[in-house]
Parts: C-alpha cells; structure tokens; sequence
C-alpha cells in the first residue's frame, strides 16, 4: 500500500508522485494511488490492527468519519446530469468542447473530445469533487483518446454495417425483380439479424472502455470473459446508465433548437454525462463485495 | 444561476432515472406495439386507398426482412408489411410483455430464475424451420412459420423481460435511497 501524507490545510498531497489533492478526493488525481479516505476503507494488512494506523497516515480518519464512509459507492444519476454546471468555468469548457465537436469533421476533434471524456471518468472514480478537466493539455487528450475512441469505432462497426448492407441488399432485391431478388432480401434479412448482435455488442462499449481505461492495455477491451464479470457484478446499474445515457444523447439532440449549432455544445455535455456515469460504474465494480 | 441550472439538471437526471425504472416495461410494451401497428398499417392503408403511406411502411420494414408475398399474411386482402415468421416474432414478444405486466405482481417478492436452455430450446424449432428452408431443403408452411417464430418471440422476450426485471427492481432501491 502507498505511503499517505495528509496534507495541511485543504486536500491531501500523495506521497507516491507528490500531487496535491483537493479535500473530499478518494484517490490521487495524478497516479490513483488512493488517499486517506479511501485508504480508511481499504482492507489493512494482516500485521495492522484497527488500533494501529496504517504507516504514514498522520492523521489518522476520525471514528465519525469512517463510520460516514459508505460501504459501496451508489450510482447518482442526476449527479451525472449536473456536475458540468457544477464547475465555474463551465461556459467557457462546453464551448471548447463544442469547437471540437465542429473539428470533428477531420477526425481530430472526435479524438480530443474522447480522451476528454475519459479524463472525466478517471477523475469520477477518483471521487474528485469537480471532475470537470481543464482544457490546458490538448496533446495530451488527443494521445489519450486516440486508444478509446478506437474501442468506440470497433465496437459501433458490428452494429452499423449489417444495417448498410441489409439497405444495399434490400434496395438491389427491389431492383432486381428474378428470383435474385429474393436472395437479396433474405441475405438483407439476416444482415438485419446481425445488426441486432452488433447492437448487443454495442451495449458492452462502456464495460470496454472501463477495462481498458483501469488496465491501460488496448487488449483489455475484447477480453469479454473479464468484461461479463465486470457487468454480473453491476448488472442493474449497467443497464440503468446504458438507458440513462442514451437519455441524455436524445437530449443532447434537443441543441439543435439553439441555431443548429447548440447541438455541438449538447452533444458535448451529453457525452460528458455518460462518461461520468461509467466512471461511477467503474467506482461501483471497484466497491462491489 | 450556475447552482440553478446544475440544481435543475440534477432533478432532470433523477426524473430520467426514476421513469425509466418505474416504466421500462411500459416502454418495451409500447415500442412493440408500435411495430405491431406499423407491420398491421401497410395492407390497411392499401386498401383504405393511401397507396404512398402504404408504400411507406413496406419500405420501413423492407430491411429487417424479405416481405415474399406468399410467406406473408393477408390482412384486408393485402400482405402485411412483414413476414408470417417476423409478424410472430412480433406479436408473441408484445404478447409476453403484456403478460409480463400482470405476472410480474405475483412474483413481487421472489423472481422464479430463468435458465437460459429455455430461450435456446424455444429459438431451436425456428432456426431448424428456417434453416432448411434457406438451404432449400424445403418449403415450410405458414403454421409452421407462426408456430415457430411465436415460439422463440415468447422465449427471447421472457429471457429480456426477467433480466430486465431483476435489474430494475435492484436500481428501484438505489434511485430511491438517493432522492
């Protein structure tokens, strides 16, 4: 277990990389190692007792306060819905998120926006109290999200193409008026079948993405044998956030009312929601008994 | 006014989160009656002289499935906007979900489980029926398509309904333990 010094005044500093922490964090922003609090719910070590803290806590948490340590951390939707307004400078970050939606167009923005959003899950797990980034390390998202916005494409191509293919092949058995036709339609039938697959498949993506964003390894995210695990151990808030986040994305569609282009700024703030919701998640497994 | 908004958003979220889980099944109900109606519109609208909506609603469904005439079922004189085998599918996973509905009550306190040989064993006479039936080793008969596809819809849908059941009634304490 890492070495914790609490910090004085507000928020703790790690000891394992030396960042500072703002009050209420559970792990450190920087390297996740897990700060007092959290460290407070950890099982200790054979060799500490209760009675003696754990080496390094000066301050060791008070009996009132670990006692207001919730056992499993329980998922807030309506969190997920308000923290972006939550931040002072919330105006200025869903602009910017916004221009990067628009830059999507070339590809770039869409991978910027992501390793945004995942930035937002890791500090959602980490329990920061604004899990809100900034917007000051652009090479940084673009290098982070190029991973996870890649387990996005492949995990969405399963449910798209078969849909493609069924309209082409459907469209050809309307033109071709033989018995080839026929074929066509039947072929269109079960590549509709298949898309029903890829939309099950689909509906892994945020299991995906957490393994991946709590392992580093892109492999991480077509292990599925560790990927069900993952969702047996969070089954009914799984399916809730995937309900509650596709919720929020049909929202997100009401921007458009604001000049069209408010929905570059909704989708934004709609894509942050759902990552918030699968860094809840992530802290939820991580809890799980 | 930021503390406002996030306040607002916030009860947007739980609203969101509560309705989901208070009526998922009236969602599902409703999403399947609605292709139901849709597949039963196309031979009504042909035949109450709407040729163009009529149109319409064939074309909806004309990628989900083959819409062969002589596999169809007539309604009004004219062939329904999906298969006999599709329209079974159909109708038995909203006939399951209506019944659901009212089922649901009795087992309020414990949920029979629900092995997953049972959805398999209900898709098997299907995928037999329509499987030989592809390769040409025969023509089914238009029972056989309803009596097979009702099948694996009321399997499937009894597979999806008790899971979904099981999740909403565990997310029904946590939203109500945060609001």
């Amino acid at each position: 277990m890492s070495t914790l010094v609490s910090a004085s005044g507000k928020g703790y500093t790690c000891s394992e990389c030396g960042a500072s922490n703002p009050e209420g964090g559970r792990f450190c922003g920087a390297c996740h190692a897990p700060l007092p609090a959290a460290a407070a719910t950890q099982k200790l070590p054979e060799a500490e007792t209760p009675e003696s803290p754990p080496a390094g806590i000066t301050e060791p948490a008070s009996s009132e306060e670990s006692s207001q340590v919730p056992k499993r951390h329980d998922m807030s939707y309506g969190k997920a819905f308000g923290f972006f307004f939550e931040d002072k400078d919330w105006v200025r970050k869903i602009l910017m998120g916004a221009l990067f939606n628009l830059l999507g167009v070339v590809l770039i923005g869409t991978v910027i926006n992501t390793g945004y959003f995942v930035r937002v899950m890791r500090r959602v797990r980490d329990g920061l109290e604004n899990p809100l980034p900034e917007w000051d390390d652009i090479g940084g998202l673009l290098t982070e999200g190029l991973a996870p916005w890649g387990i996005a494409l492949l995990y969405s191509l399963p449910a798209i193409l078969p849909g493609v293919a069924a309209n082409v092949l459907s469209t050809l058995g309307e033109a071709v008026k033989d018995d080839a036709g026929g074929v066509f339609a039947m072929f269109a039938c079960c590549c509709s079948c298949s898309s029903i697959l890829g939309y099950l498949l689909l509906a892994m993506m945020p299991a995906a993405l957490i393994q991946y964003v709590r392992t580093g390894e892109f492999g991480a995210a077509f292990r599925f044998g560790e990927m069900f695990k993952l969702i047996r151990k969070c089954s009914s808030p799984y399916v809730l956030t995937l309900l509650v986040a596709l919720g929020a994305h049909m929202l997100g569609g009401f921007g458009v009312i604001l000049c069209c282009v408010g929905v570059l700024a909704s989708y934004f703030w709609s894509g942050c929601v759902a990552f918030h919701l699968y860094g809840q998640l992530w802290r939820f497994v991580e809890e799980a008994p | 006014m930021s503390t406002r908004v996030s306040r607002n958003m916030v009860r947007l979220g739980d609203g969101l989160a509560r309705f989901l889980v208070d009526h998922w099944l009236f969602l599902i109900n409703g999403a399947l009656l609605l292709v139901v109606s849709a597949s039963l519109s196309a031979p009504c609208l042909t035949q109450s002289g709407h040729p163009y909506l009529a149109s319409l609603a064939y074309k909806g469904f004309s990628s989900i499935c083959h819409q062969k005439p002589e596999r169809s079922l007539l309604f009004l004189g004219a062939p329904m906007a999906v298969c006999a085998r599709c329209f079974a599918v159909y109708a038995s996973l909203l006939g399951t979900g209506l019944l659901f509905t009212f089922l649901r009550r009795l087992w309020r306190n414990q949920l029979p489980r629900i092995s997953l040989r049972l959805p398999a064993l209900a898709a098997l006479p299907l995928i037999v029926d329509a499987g030989t039936q592809l390769t040409g080793l025969r023509e089914s008969t238009q029972a056989l398509r309803i009596i097979t596809g009702g099948l694996a819809g009321a399997g499937a849908g009894i597979l999806v309904l008790f899971f979904l059941e099981r999740a909403f009634r565990e997310a029904r304490d946590s939203v109500t333990e945060t609001q």
